[in-house]
């Protein structure tokens, strides 16, 4: 609180309290914004070498820290949009990963509970289920064998 | 000590009534609670050992605890049997490999050729289980995924072809809307919004177009999962 008491003292001494708070609450909030872009950053660093991994994952990690919280739980997928542009360039690489996301946010729509149990892999934690690997068009194993699990019931 | 003795006189923990409660609790649909009294009856009966293990075995496969379900075949008396029921349990399990790797000796009975059946329509590979198993008419019906991103060439047209409309004209109306912007920017000769605007739209069309592909592929996906529960229902 020093710091912040001095710098008011030093450049907005003439001006009105609204003001002094207005700035100290973005003062705070750049000094936090810092601390979370550093954080998530190196958080990453030793598991991460990729550069260009790095910046999209430094993209997700800010957009989940910053923008998400404001806006709510609102995606209808599990995992995620986000979640999943994450696990799709870390599996799948920065291209088929970008594809993927691109994709799914596409996908993330009202209309997407239509589909729950033909297109997607039904539903998980109250949401429809959408892993990745459903999603990579090369892979054959598209959804868990939940039908098959239940054929002797 | 007389009421523990009058208790002691009564039928209620005798084997036979431990086996009718879990006979009733099968049937109930309580697999956990039955698969317990069935483990009480073999350690106090002494008779139907193989059917009682043949039922415990019906009940871990049920509340899919098939690891467990593999190790009590262990204890049938028949062999053969104890084959057949640890290839069914494989077969829920998914390891259809292993289905036909335990039948390969027994490949003439009727029993094994419907499990190797089931284990071929389970990889999907229904050409092959139709030389096991007699398969239903209506075979599924596939698309195709070159056409489905020829089709997405114009947006949403790969998830129209596989029948998701919605997913089609929210694609459509994303892609316009990014194109409009740039397109207006481009018109306000403003370049780097253009260009902004511009990387958006196409990464979102090439994600359009790899969205009509794997939307056919879970088309497909879906189409044969339908086909191969009909499989199973018919061959029970």
């Amino acid at each position: 609180m020093n710091t912040i008491n001095n710098f008011f003292t030093e450049n907005y001494s003439n001006i009105g309290y609204e003001v002094k708070a207005c700035i100290a609450r973005e003062f705070l909030y750049n000094k936090k914004m810092s601390f979370i872009i550093v954080f998530v950053i190196f958080n990453q660093y030793p598991k991460q070498t990729n550069p260009i991994k790095i910046v999209f994952n430094t993209t997700i990690k800010l957009y989940q820290k910053v923008i998400s919280p404001a806006q709510g739980d609102i995606c209808n997928f599990y995992p995620s949009c986000s979640h999943f542009a994450g696990e799709a360039i870390e599996e799948y690489g920065v291209l088929w990963g970008t594809l993927m996301a691109s994709d799914r946010l596409m996908r993330c729509n009202p209309n997407a509970i239509n589909y729950y149990d033909t297109y997607y892999s039904g539903i998980k934690h109250g949401k429809i289920y959408d892993p990745v690997e459903n999603n990579y068009i090369f892979s054959p194993i598209r959804r868990p064998s939940d039908i098959l699990n239940g054929i002797m019931e | 000590m007389i009421i523990i003795f009058i208790f002691l006189q009564t039928e209620m923990f005798s084997p036979d009534q431990i086996l009718k409660f879990a006979d009733h609790l099968y049937l109930e649909g309580d697999f956990s609670s039955a698969l317990n009294e069935y483990r009480r009856y073999l350690f106090l009966g002494d008779r139907g050992i193989q059917e009682v293990n043949e039922k415990i075995v019906d009940c871990l496969m049920r509340l899919k605890r098939y690891d467990e379900a593999i190790l009590a075949t262990k204890f049938f008396t028949d062999t053969t049997k104890a084959v057949y029921a640890r290839s069914s349990v494989y077969l829920l399990k998914g390891d259809y490999s292993i289905v036909r790797d335990l039948l390969k000796n027994r490949i003439d009975t009727p029993e094994s050729r419907r499990l190797i059946g089931l284990s071929y329509a389970g990889e999907f590979n229904f050409s092959k289980a139709k030389e096991f198993i007699d398969l239903p008419i209506p075979q599924p019906r596939h698309k195709s995924p070159l056409l489905g991103g020829l089709l997405s060439l114009f947006p949403g047209g790969g998830h129209f072809y596989c029948g998701r409309v919605g997913d089609g004209i929210y694609s459509m109306l994303v892609i316009a809307t990014g194109s409009l912007v740039a397109y207006y920017y481009y018109h306000e000769d403003e370049n780097t919004k253009f260009y902004v605007a511009l990387g958006v739209s196409l990464v979102f069309y090439a994600g359009n177009i790899y969205g009509g592909i794997n939307s056919v592929h879970n088309y497909n996906y879906y189409e044969n999962a339908k086909y191969r529960e009909m499989i199973f229902n018919n061959n029970q």
